[in-house]
């Protein structure tokens, strides 16, 4: 299994991902419909933020018409086409905002790694975001990330 | 480990969500549902998108016989358990049939309220909650020229706006001075009523259904302003009442709905609640309510099929919706509202031209509640920082200087302290 891994401190907040991302899922350049963020905080540092593909999504416990599955064998969090009705409760359950709604297509869009080819970490050019198998390494460098961030967020020394 | 007969009432949101728990953690138990409907499940939020005609028929349906089947589920779909013997574990059907229980989640739901008992027989007087309602509603839409809405809560809009794309003649009446009273603001609620009243529907607030007569084919509805407005067709939408007439003399605690803790259980021993029909306590306000939302009914009817399975988990659940009228996407969280002395800041933020609005509700240093409208991305960045009644002391001076752009919400989100 593959999954999107985040470097922050790689990140220089160019936001050629989000230009990439919305190009290839909304068919425009506009980061407005990008279905990942990059979150900068006082030029500081930035982070490019995405749908973590959860094991348990919060977004499909909570779907009326049972829209949003996983792939047990990808990964992938995906929301079916045909099955969303465009309710929205999946947007209050994300804690991270990661599922929106989208009023051009009337349903709820996320990233779905772009048929295991992310256009996003094909772009970004320091290797910030990187499509890779989820070894032992990539898995722990990911729980470290989610440690460390207090400590970005927390204060600029530990940048 | 030991196998135990998991029974279930109801086959909705908290039911579906209460066999999937089980199975995670125990293959072997056999769990049975019951309940007086005669499809295999279906949600009651989906029935304003079949009105519209948004959805069809077999898209009502969330769970086919397959999904009963793949989790090992005995259903006893179209009988009604009319009592419960908690003395003997035992679920009394209509039939005469009896159903043992080693463990029992009561997930019935709720109906909802008419006006008056008189006016249910009347035959052009609908409500809408169960998928005969619905089929009964489009039958009597296709001759239909004037509709009349009673409540102008989320049944209501949503029916308004299903039907005014069928070019009938709408008025929504609503008994409080402004829409969706248990949902959002008043600001909030004025944007939605210009915009439903753009669309062609007559909304009259503050007033109150004196009775509903029949004249003809045309029903009268009789309002205490001393007008009367003629109808083909009333749908009455003002609220709901937990389903929990069968529980008398079982020795279950019901207040309005059954009362429940944070793992569900009632006060009898191996008896659990969820979802619509269930009372716990809220987390923002501390008190015991009923919190009928499906987001609330599936985690609930998750921890309860947890707790029935032997885990401890705890839920406290709250207040939210989501709607969207007329393109007008809103939210709300928590509390909505201001009360007198209730010593709450509030932090406003208003577009009227981009029709783009906002508050939020603060405690001290955490957030208790938030009403968003047509910018709603962060939603659920906001739900987690009320849920996890996050400090947010910190950084809140800097996020909250562009109410709109709540990207760094995610600082909060992340419970992070500013040095």
């Amino acid at each position: 299994m593959k999954i999107l891994a985040v470097n922050p401190s790689k990140c220089t907040g160019c936001r050629l991902c989000e230009l990439a991302c919305s190009l290839r899922n909304a068919g425009e350049f506009n980061p407005s419909r990008s279905r990942l963020r990059v979150i900068g905080f006082e030029e500081l540092f930035s982070l490019p933020v995405t749908c973590f593909q959860c094991e348990k999504p919060h977004c499909a416990e909570v779907c009326p018409t049972g829209a949003i599955t996983r792939d047990e064998t990808s990964g992938v969090v995906k929301v079916s086409k045909e099955a969303c009705t465009g309710c929205k409760i999946c947007t209050l359950a994300c804690p991270f905002g990661n599922i929106v709604f989208s009023t051009d297509v009337k349903r709820a869009v996320k990233c779905e790694l772009c048929d295991h080819v992310p256009e996003c970490a094909d772009i970004c050019p320091t290797g910030a975001l990187e499509f890779k198998e989820a070894d032992n390494a990539t898995l722990y460098k990911r729980r470290m990330l989610s440690e460390k961030l207090k400590g970005i967020y927390g204060g600029v020394e530990a940048l | 480990m030991e196998k135990l007969r998991q029974v279930i009432i109801g086959n909705s949101g908290a039911a579906l969500a209460a066999i999937r728990a089980i199975r995670e953690v125990d293959d072997l138990s056999p769990i049975t549902v019951i309940s007086d409907q005669k499809y295999t499940s279906y949600s009651p939020v989906l029935l304003t998108y079949y009105l519209s005609g948004r959805i069809s028929w077999e898209d009502l349906f969330i769970a086919g016989s397959d999904f009963y089947n793949k989790n090992k589920v005995k259903t006893r779909f179209g009988s009604r358990a009319i009592a419960v013997d908690t003395s003997r574990q035992i679920v009394c059907l209509q039939d005469d049939e009896r159903v043992e229980y080693d463990h029992l989640l009561i997930a019935t739901g709720a109906s909802p309220i008419g006006l008056h008992s008189s006016e249910t027989k009347l035959n052009n007087v609908f409500c809408l909650r169960t998928i005969e309602d619905a089929q009964r509603i489009l039958e009597r839409a296709r001759t239909a020229k004037e509709v009349v809405v009673v409540g102008g809560g989320l049944i209501g809009l949503q029916t308004v706006e299903a039907f005014s794309r069928k070019g009938l003649k709408l008025t929504l009446i609503e008994w409080s001075k402004q829409l969706l009273p248990e949902m959002v603001d008043v600001g909030c609620a004025s944007i939605i009523q210009r915009e439903i009243e753009s669309h062609g529907i007559t909304v009259l607030l503050g007033r109150k259904v004196e009775g509903i007569r029949e004249l003809g084919a045309k029903s009268i509805i009789v309002v205490d302003s001393g007008e009367e407005l003629t109808a083909d067709m009333v749908i009455v939408g003002i609220g709901l009442k937990p389903n929990v007439e069968m529980l008398k003399s079982s020795g279950i605690e019901v207040n309005r709905g059954i009362l429940v803790d944070e793992f569900m259980r009632t006060n009898v021993r191996n008896v659990f609640a969820a979802g619509d029909v269930s009372e716990g306590k809220n987390l923002v306000t501390g008190r015991a309510e009923v919190l009928p939302n499906w987001s609330n009914a599936c985690s609930q009817g998750r921890i309860a099929g947890l707790n029935m399975a032997g885990c401890e988990q705890k839920y406290e659940g709250m207040s939210e919706a989501v709607t969207d009228i007329f393109g007008l996407i809103t939210v709300s969280i928590g509390l909505h509202k201001t009360v007198e002395g209730d010593g709450l800041e509030e932090l406003c933020f208003c577009d009227l031209k981009r029709k783009r609005y906002r508050k939020l509700w603060f405690a001290k240093n955490r957030m208790v509640g938030a009403v968003l409208l047509g910018v709603v991305q962060d939603a659920g960045m906001l739900k987690n920082l009320i849920r996890n009644k996050r400090d947010i002391s910190a950084w809140a001076g800097e996020v909250f200087k562009t109410p709109l752009d709540m990207r760094k919400l995610l600082l909060l989100v992340a419970g992070v302290q500013s040095r």
